[in-house]
């Protein structure tokens, strides 16, 4: 009896943790070379019925670098689509059914574009994009 | 078992003030109020979501900072906000204000890797922070040491960014997007004018683009500067930005869009983008702006 209260309790208190882990902002560390900018969240109700949109104005002669950090785990991964002002696709990390940790954009057009993320199911995903960018 | 139980709640207990620890609500002293946020909290004419989303999209002014140091031009500590002036902000709206003036000023002064110019503008955003209630959001003590070490430039503008984005994201949370707004506009012109003094000094193509460019910025913060406008501190503000809103009006941006290309190099998706953007602007109207950047500046910042 005691040893199952301690293993739940324990569980309890360890999943607390990995899911504060999982949105830290431990993601930045991946930029290398790039200036971080921002840290975007997208909670777990973010599917693609009902995305997390953001827009931003990226500048030309700068290259942006978007991370997409999630848990990695099948069916739950985190798809991030990048449009233009006219909602043009310019960019996806979900490409030919091979998902990327990241994208880098070389901007040519200065513009508002509109970050959109969402999971590819429920199963309890968790993940954010880091947005960073370096002169071209 | 009964030992077990209370361990177990000590256990649940620590949990419990680990979870509400999470928050740095809890840290939050309120203080006396000055008279600009106290009579009746102000209503915008738009959405907060809108409100959230043009917030968001306003480009970190270190990006202006950076095109500026690429671009050759050296640092000139005679374009900053001076340090002194931090005993003029009396007022919640004029410290929120002028927290995003010294925060571009910082990203600035990083960029540039003059830490030892950076300690004064730290202590003032902390000071200007803590006395609008989000200081706690503000990691005084580590980017002072930071400063100190001139090794870590890197750790020091992610710390400086990421805090400035938690205070911005804190007073959106708490219902207090106005003076959110008016940080993001302070930060927005203060980078501006340092581009356009250095425009003025030393002009070249590159940045006369980039000026023009920030047409666009300029619309989407009088879009949310308007949504407040019956207060008399923003009508203040949106009738200063809209004389600079009348000379961007005459310039013109063109998009052409061209399907990009993807190419994978290291693992990494690199976009190829053949998109082009372009924008109409002339020597006269550069000038204006620069001129008109100028005064709008230095009447905010007084």
């Amino acid at each position: 009896m005691k040893t199952k209260l301690f293993i739940g309790l324990s569980l309890i208190i360890s999943s607390y943790f990995l899911k504060a882990q999982c949105v830290s902002d431990n993601c930045n560390s991946k930029l290398g070379n790039f200036t971080y900018l921002k840290t975007i969240y997208v909670d777990n109700t973010k599917l693609e019925s009902k995305p997390n949109m953001v827009t931003y104005l990226f500048s030309k002669g700068s290259t942006y670098m978007l991370l997409c950090c999630d848990q990695a785990i099948k069916g739950s991964r985190l798809i991030v689509n990048v449009y233009d002002k006219e909602k043009n696709l310019i960019a996806t990390n979900k490409l030919k059914k091979k998902f990327y940790p990241s994208i880098q954009y070389p901007c040519t057009a200065t513009g508002i574009y509109y970050i959109e993320s969402f999971y590819e199911d429920s199963k309890d995903p968790c993940g954010v994009n880091v947005l960073g960018f370096s002169k071209s | 078992m009964k030992n077990f139980s209370r361990f177990g709640i000590i256990i649940l207990a620590t949990v419990f003030v680990l979870t509400s620890c999470g928050g740095d609500d809890e840290k939050f002293i309120e203080k006396k109020e000055n008279s600009d946020t106290i009579p009746v909290k102000i209503k915008p004419d738009i959405s907060a979501e809108v409100i959230n989303d043009i917030i968001m999209s306003i480009p970190s002014p270190l990006e202006m900072a950076t095109m500026l140091k690429d671009n050759g031009q050296g640092y000139d500590a005679n374009l900053l906000n001076p340090s002194t002036n931090i005993i003029k902000y009396n007022t919640n709206y004029k410290i929120a204000f002028n927290i995003g003036v010294y925060s571009a000023d910082l990203g600035y002064i990083n960029i540039y890797e003059k830490t030892f110019s950076a300690m004064s503008y730290l202590q003032n955003i902390k000071k200007l922070g803590d006395d609008i209630h989000i200081g706690q959001f503000f990691d005084f003590e580590t980017l002072k040491r930071l400063a100190t070490n001139t090794k870590n430039y890197d750790s020091l503008i992610f710390i400086s960014t990421d805090n400035f984005n938690k205070m911005d994201a804190h007073l959106r949370t708490q219902n207090r997007n106005e003076l959110s707004v008016l940080m993001i506009s302070g930060a927005w012109l203060e980078g501006v004018n340092i581009a356009c003094q250095v425009a003025k000094l030393k002009p070249n193509k590159d940045l006369t683009e980039r000026l023009g460019f920030e047409k666009i910025n300029l619309d989407n913060i009088l879009v949310i500067l308007n949504a407040y406008k019956n207060d008399e501190y923003f009508g203040k503000i949106v009738t200063e930005f809209e004389k600079l809103k009348q000379i961007y009006s005459q310039i013109t941006i063109s998009y052409t869009y061209v399907e990009p290309e993807t190419k994978e190099v290291n693992g990494q998706l690199v976009i190829v983008n053949k998109s082009k953007s372009t924008v109409d602007i002339t020597d006269e109207q550069l000038k204006q702006i620069i001129d008109e950047i100028a005064r709008v500046r230095n009447t905010m910042i007084n």
